[in-house]
């Protein structure tokens, strides 16, 4: 256990694989099968790895405004990085 | 990665596999042997190359992750630079077109840059295969992150906020 990452996975999913599939259901979607309970805490020993806020802020501008567009950061700033409001 | 019992024989047909949204390439290799993706294409005979982008746990660090700017990229600068920055190592290193595997965020960020045109995927890449592609999300299922898009979560949330969270996780839990 010197890997930060397992520590955190064996509190989460150490007593319950089962549960631990239903968090994921929440993240991944609705009609997910999870087909192997048994290698839960394998995957949540390395699933979350980390990525950063402003990865996630895009997701959320591509979820607002359902295009495929570069980060939109507000009207001023895309006028001096891309030139274009 | 190579075939199993072999040793690394130049010449073979490269397969770049690039893993999706907070994943690492751990992902391509977390099942047994017969099931995970990057062990059935190796031991068929492929020479693959598992891609790790910044920011996850195999970060070089290169800048300390407790400054705010090492956080400072999204899927825009994943394209640009990360991805560009894998295919000239492979290609310069095994001298041959890439087929490329990506799978979510690792497909966004290949359609980022075919549509910005970078020129060493241009001139690199062979065959792309996409794994849940992503390009529109916004009629995605999870309820989770659904509720968090629609409640604005990510726009509310302040890095310095989360750095000093982190630094508090760290200290107390960790260590």
């Amino acid at each position: 256990m010197t890997d930060p990452q397992l520590k955190a996975q064996s509190i989460l999913c150490r007593y319950d694989n089962v549960m631990c599939a239903e968090v994921l259901y929440q993240v991944s979607d609705k009609n997910n099968s999870v087909n192997h309970i048994d290698r839960m805490p394998v995957i949540t020993g390395h699933y979350p790895a980390g990525t950063s806020l402003k990865n996630f802020r895009q997701f959320e501008q591509y979820f607002h405004s359902g295009k495929f567009q570069m980060f939109d950061y507000g009207e001023n700033i895309n006028l001096i990085k891309y030139g274009t409001k | 990665m190579k075939e199993k019992n072999t040793t690394i024989v130049t010449g073979k047909r490269v397969i770049y596999m690039q893993h999706g949204l907070i994943d690492s390439s751990d992902t391509f290799i977390l099942n047994h042997e017969q099931k995970a993706p990057a062990f059935i294409l190796a031991n068929k005979g492929y020479d693959i190359w598992l891609g790790n982008i910044r920011g996850n746990r195999y970060s070089n660090h290169a800048l300390s992750p407790n400054v705010r700017d090492y956080w400072e990229f999204s899927f825009d600068e994943l394209a640009k630079y990360d991805l560009t920055a894998s295919f000239k190592y492979i290609a310069n290193y095994t001298g041959q077109k890439i087929h490329y595997v990506g799978h979510s965020q690792g497909t966004l960020i290949m359609f980022i840059a075919l549509a910005m045109r970078y020129p060493s995927i241009r001139e690199n890449l062979k065959t792309f295969t996409a794994l849940g592609p992503i390009v529109y999300i916004n009629s995605m299922d999870s309820p989770l992150l659904n509720r968090m898009m629609n409640s604005k979560t990510f726009e509310v949330l302040n890095v310095n906020f989360i750095l000093i969270l982190r630094k508090l996780v760290i200290k107390f839990y960790f260590t």
